[in-house]
């Protein structure tokens, strides 16, 4: 971390990556909780956010990624 | 304004949206941000995004490659091993929106986005990507601006080459 400490612009950036990564497993890790069975308000205990919040950031493209399985 | 001019400029803004919105997904992200308006415009018909950009040596490949080296190197410099860096730097694809999230944009996009309109407004001309361009080169601090450093862009230079495109319109 002593790269970055010292220089907020390159600390700002290294905050970008890692969200960028978190996002990304999080999708991840969502679709493969659904393909197991899991529920909604389970996932959203795991991640700690309400039901509400788990459907909103990974129904729709949950919903998408299956439509293209169908075609 | 000419109605003609009007209905140029929202096929104009449609189709940076639109494209933006798809080279986000392509790359992974949910929300398009100014790297990706960028790289949409040069995509325009007028082409002079791809000319202010190539006079000072950078393409769309180019800001691609720099855009995973600069998600790479945030990673390395929390301690994640280069190689494990370089893989999770490269881009995992979302797929196509079933509902195209036009105007979901992050706001840094809307930022260069509206900035970019108020600069053809001013100049009483038609959107075009050096407008875009000369928007994002005013984007001082965040990802495009770093993305400018490591490729040895001169931001100053480029919003002036990007003048100069528009201004040979």
């Amino acid at each position: 971390m002593t790269t970055t400490a010292d220089d907020p612009a390159a600390s700002i950036a290294a905050v970008i990556g890692l969200r960028r990564l978190a996002d990304r497993m999080e999708r991840d890790a969502v679709e493969r909780a659904v393909d197991e069975g899991w529920t909604w308000q389970q996932i959203a205990q795991a991640l700690g956010v309400t039901r509400q919040a788990a459907h909103k950031r990974h129904a729709a493209r949950l919903r998408d990624r299956d439509r293209r399985r169908e075609d | 304004m000419n109605p003609f001019k009007a209905l140029e400029d929202m096929r104009t803004i449609k189709q940076l949206l639109t494209d933006a919105e798809r080279i986000a997904r392509e790359m992974g992200e949910e929300e398009p941000g100014a790297e990706h308006l960028l790289l949409s415009a040069i995509r325009l018909p007028d082409g002079s995004a791809g000319r202010a950009l190539g006079s000072q040596g950078v393409d769309a490949d180019g800001i691609r490659t720099a855009l995973r080296d600069e998600q790479a190197e945030a990673l390395v410099s929390v301690g994640v091993p280069r190689d494990t860096a370089e893989a999770m730097a490269e881009p995992a694809p979302l797929g196509p929106a079933g509902a195209p999230l036009l105007y979901g944009a992050g706001p840094t996009a809307r930022e260069v986005f509206q900035e970019a309109g108020k600069l053809a407004r001013s100049s009483r001309q038609r959107l075009a990507g050096a407008h875009v361009v000369a928007a994002v080169a005013g984007l001082e601090r965040g990802t495009v601006p770093r993305v400018f450093d490591r490729l040895g862009v001169d931001r100053q230079q480029l919003a002036d080459a990007a003048r100069a495109e528009l201004a040979a319109r």
